[in-house]
């Protein structure tokens, strides 16, 4: 059985959340549940993003604390130069298996 | 964690957060417990910001629908087609009289040869606009006190056409007096002033006080309490307290108007109109006096600017007890 070792892997959550984050502007963990219309869940997105952060998919930052914002500052994710390339070929992998199934 | 701001104290997680600082590791703090509970708080803060507007929302349509109701109310309110039409002469009686009294004022401050002596048309038509505005704030009070003084008494509907007479009135001329009024005295005094002068002779006078706006009048109220006459400034006082007062003389006037058109004044027009110019008249003495009053000692309360107020409100509550007190009859006003 062939195993690709050493090539990246992503998982469906991980693709969703590439998705998500590959057409929009820095999105945060809430929004990302929201957006996802009920795939990702809110007990498991920040790990999954905290995970795809190690496998340099993902980078963060702390959003800029404003004067007179309540509570702490939100921490924004957006998809590193790697994740983007991943994702794209995910993205590619993904339409030439349709096309083979055909 | 070093990096992270101090949570705001208010919110729920904060104590959660400074804990788990102690317990968890900095990498778990940033990756995990740090954006759960930033999230969580800010969410909090969405909602309960929405809930804030919603609650204000939710009263001001409450307010909104009963304002609604109230004025649906008065508007459909006089069963028959007999009420409708008294309440229609009542307000048409509250226009004609106020029409009256302010073209009465506007040709006595125009009167004195002052339109004869500026000749120009288009000027006195100006100065007769400017004065427009003035002549209505009193010439309001005078309106709804002969709409109640020519108005039977009672039914529900007649009585609610009052009150609506009376507070809507009040409103009308506090407004006047508050915006309108001092801007337009003054524009009145300066073209009355180019008109009348030689061109390069001295300058438009300045504002009196009822030219000042309440701002004005407050300020000059208090230099002049300290740098001038210890009574100077009370002119200005007396003027703020009399715009008030003149405004609530609508209330007072239709209460005690009210009461007088059930009990006293014969049915006849000629005769209500005759009891409308002596109650204004006195009205109008007792108005002066109470400033006089106020503007004799150099210190002391406002309360004789209200003097014709109280005197009116007390007789209107003097007319409507003895009416209740007899047997089978309705309120007048209440």
């Amino acid at each position: 059985m062939f195993k690709a070792e050493g090539l990246p892997r992503l998982s469906s959550k991980e693709l969703l959340i590439l998705d998500l984050l590959a057409a929009e502007q820095p999105r945060y963990g809430l929004e990302l549940v929201a957006q996802s219309r009920g795939r990702l869940k809110r007990g498991t997105v920040y790990v999954t993003l905290g995970r795809m952060e190690d496998k340099g998919y993902l980078e963060s930052e702390v959003e800029e604390h404003r004067p007179g914002a309540a509570g702490l500052p939100r921490r924004l994710y957006r998809p590193t130069a790697f994740g983007l390339r991943v994702h794209g070929a995910w993205f590619l992998l993904r339409s030439q298996l349709a096309w083979g199934a055909r | 964690m070093a990096g992270d701001p101090t949570p705001d104290d208010v919110l729920p997680g904060t104590s959660l957060h400074g804990w788990l600082q102690r317990l968890v590791s900095p990498e778990t703090m940033r990756r995990i417990v740090s954006p759960v509970l930033a999230d969580y708080q800010r969410e909090m803060v969405a909602v309960v910001s929405i809930r804030r507007v919603r609650r204000t929302m939710l009263g001001v349509r409450w307010a909104g629908s009963l304002v609604l109701a109230l004025v649906l109310d008065w508007v459909s309110r006089p069963p028959s087609g007999v009420e409708r039409r008294q309440c229609g002469q009542l307000w048409l009686r509250v226009f004609l009289a106020c029409g009256t009294v302010t073209l009465l004022n506007v040709a006595a401050v125009m009167g004195g040869g002052v339109a004869l002596r500026i000749g120009s048309l288009s000027a006195v038509a100006e100065m007769v606009l400017y004065i427009l505005p003035s002549g209505l704030a009193i010439g309001i009070p005078c309106g709804v006190l002969f709409g109640s003084l020519a108005m039977a008494p009672a039914p529900s509907g007649r009585r609610r056409a009052l009150g609506l007479a009376a507070v809507g009135g009040a409103i009308v001329v506090l407004l006047l007096l508050a915006f309108v009024v001092p801007p337009s005295n003054q524009a009145y005094r300066v073209v009355a002033w180019g008109a009348l002068s030689a061109p390069g002779e001295k300058p438009a006078p300045g504002k009196g006080s009822r030219e000042m706006s309440f701002g004005e009048l407050r300020e000059a109220a208090a230099n002049n309490r300290l740098f001038a006459a210890p009574g100077d400034g009370r002119r200005f006082d007396a003027e703020r307290h009399r715009r008030v007062a003149l405004a609530a003389s609508c209330i007072a006037l239709v209460w005690f108007a009210a009461g007088l058109s059930g009990t006293l004044v014969a049915k006849s027009l000629p005769r209500r109109l005759a009891a409308t110019v002596a109650v204004g008249t006195v009205y109008y003495v007792l108005f002066e006096v109470g400033t006089g009053l106020f503007l004799l000692r150099s210190q002391g309360s406002p309360a004789p600017i209200w003097l014709a107020n109280v005197v009116f409100l007390v007789l209107g509550a003097i007319i409507h007890a003895a009416h209740l007190r007899r047997p089978s009859r309705a309120p007048l006003m209440l």
